[in-house]
């Protein structure tokens, strides 16, 4: 089977069965960016609360289903608006970045282009150069064009070299700017509101592999989780060499976050069948089971 | 005949403040059966011995199962939305409290905030012209507009004076960019012609090509975002619409070739001249509202 890794995806808002069909789709790694809860937080402690979460249960969540779970760590742009609170967050975030499996400063980036988001991107741009870590912007939904352009003219004004900034949330309208540019260009399979997969197929038809990512950015919208392998398949069916599939779905994220020297390869090659046994700080995801639970149409 | 400037005694910044307190109780009184009223009226009395804030926050959090079964809206003032009865009551024992006890509204807000529901949160949004206006209460509104909830985002949007007063021009492009997106009702927010903008019309001209090039619908509404048009795609986008029978995003179109600052290509000059829009933005608005409903 085809391995897949989903370099952008919100495990903490999806479910275990999630988890188990991932695994059974092949996916082997992820990557969960740090980013907001669906409403605002009130206070630093709910960050600091969600970021070991992120390097905590979470990451042994997935490893119980045989997925290694990598985190990036940052203030995303919609709550740097709250400037108070924005202020508190980066004082914390350089105890979170040297950590083990956080593989990048993100995703940060632009929600409505106002001048405190633009000011927080910018300091945290400020802390990648300085701890030289990888970067992952995220686009703004809205306005992205212009949100795009700017995210990584600034990005360069401070420094940032092009090939270890990954921009998602691409779409037509970005891809050629974003590529012209020497950065990375991720594209988020999302129904309804971002890329679909079809749209996919055409661009790596357009455009080939090189620079190109695809993830799911599963979270607590509408959203799949198995949205590599499907686009994957679908590439398949249209044509698409299984090389370029390979490249696109799972190569390329590792030449990309493999930059952080905490993304590698052999870290799953080498890791063991997933053991729901093992647990985390006396919890296991076992709930008074003996055996670890199989998706099944008998529930017991 | 009772005599409400009794029950609240003028310790606040204006007569002005006095008086709505005193037209929202009077409304209630009128709209509310005698069980819910005598629970109101001891919470008023409660709050206003100005025993500690524990006792307002939970009178104020009691609001929703205590009014929850009074049916009904109001409209208070004609520039804030329709209130539901459980809603301006919020509104109500908040202003009493604000009124007795002497703290910066700021203050109150905020602590309401941090532990407020979702109906709490609409409530205090959709009575944001009845508070003292300061660069707290702004933040606040702007944080619902950020809200994922459609309802909550609504609440600041629609029908409420305080998005065209108070909003700069980024947050106000913001906010109709917004409602495009999540299919709210852009011809429920006020004084939206009077507030268009060029900066908005290239986010709009942009958006619309984002969708066009991806083969996804336009939101009809977006035509009424634009001052002209910059992709000639829009145009040939236009010219297969304006072939479908489909009666909103023709007559979208026809209303954005009347008002358009651009230079039309023939065909579309023609159809300017020859066809005249059949609905005005607002009954495309009204029509769309219906199909959504049909859908969902």
């Amino acid at each position: 089977m085809m391995k897949f890794i989903d370099p952008h995806i919100h495990c903490s808002s999806r479910t275990t069965d999630d988890y188990v069909n991932m695994r059974e789709s092949g996916i082997v790694a992820v990557i969960e960016p740090a980013f907001w809860l669906g409403q605002p937080r009130t206070n630093v402690g709910s960050f600091i609360d969600y970021f070991s979460s992120l390097i905590g249960w979470e990451r042994f969540r997935a490893a119980q289903f045989g997925i290694k779970h990598y985190c990036t760590m940052g203030l995303n742009s919609k709550e740097a608006n709250n400037e108070a609170l924005a202020e508190a967050v980066l004082e914390i975030l350089p105890r979170y970045l040297p950590k083990e499996g956080v593989v990048a400063v993100g995703e940060i980036g632009y929600d409505e282009q106002t001048k405190v988001e633009d000011k927080y991107y910018r300091l945290q741009l400020e802390l990648a150069k300085k701890f030289d870590m990888l970067v992952m912007v995220h686009t703004p939904h809205r306005d992205k064009k212009r949100g795009t352009l700017k995210s990584m003219e600034v990005a360069l004004e401070h420094g940032l070299e092009p090939h270890k900034v990954i921009i998602d949330h691409n779409n037509e309208e970005t891809i050629q700017d974003v590529l012209d540019r020497g950065f990375w260009a991720a594209f988020t399979i999302y129904p309804k509101t971002k890329m679909g997969n079809e749209r996919m197929v055409d661009i790596v038809k357009k455009y080939g592999t090189e620079r190109i990512i695809v993830d799911s950015s599963a979270d607590w919208g509408y959203s799949d989780p198995l949205a590599v392998p499907k686009t994957a398949n679908l590439m398949l069916k249209k044509g698409i060499s299984q090389e370029a599939v390979h490249a696109t779905c799972y190569k390329n994220a590792i030449l990309a976050y493999g930059q952080s020297g905490q993304f590698t390869e052999n870290d799953w090659l080498e890791s063991n069948n997933s053991d729901q046994k093992i647990l985390f700080e006396g919890n296991s995801v076992l709930r008074g089971q003996t055996e670890p639970q199989r998706s099944s149409s008998v529930i017991s | 005949m009772v005599d409400y400037y009794a029950q609240f005694p003028i310790y606040l910044i204006s007569r002005k403040m006095t008086n709505l307190i005193v037209k929202i109780h009077h409304l209630l009184n009128s709209n509310i059966n005698q069980e819910s009223l005598h629970w109101l009226n001891t919470a008023l009395e409660e709050i206003k011995k100005n025993q500690g804030e524990d006792v307002f926050f939970f009178k104020f959090a009691s609001i929703g199962r205590m009014m929850k079964s009074q049916k009904g809206d109001v409209k208070i003032t004609d520039d804030t939305p329709v209130f539901s009865i459980s809603e301006i009551t919020r509104i109500l024992i908040l202003l009493q409290y604000f009124n007795i006890s002497g703290k910066n509204f700021d203050e109150i807000l905020h602590k309401i905030k941090i532990t407020a529901d979702t109906a709490e949160i609409i409530s205090l949004n959709k009575g944001l012209l009845f508070f003292p206006y300061s660069e707290n209460l702004r933040l606040f509104a702007e944080e619902g507009l950020r809200s994922n909830m459609k309802n909550i985002f609504e609440s600041v949007a629609l029908e409420n004076s305080f998005a065209e007063k108070y909003f700069n021009e980024i947050t106000w492009n913001q906010m109709i960019l917004k409602a495009l997106f999540i299919e709210a009702p852009l011809y429920q927010i006020r004084n939206f012609e009077a507030r268009k903008n060029e900066e908005l019309s290239r986010m709009t001209n942009d958006y619309a090509l984002e969708r066009i090039v991806a083969f996804r619908k336009v939101n009809p509404e977006l035509w009424h975002c634009i001052n002209g048009v910059n992709d000639l795609r829009i145009f040939d986008h236009w010219l297969e619409i304006l072939k479908s029978s489909d009666e909103t995003e023709v007559n979208a179109i026809l209303n954005a070739l009347q008002s358009l600052q651009s230079a039309l290509p023939t065909e579309l000059q023609k159809i300017k001249l020859e066809k005249k829009p059949k609905y005005n933005w607002t009954q495309i608005g009204q029509l769309l509202e219906v199909k959504r409903k049909v859908i969902t």
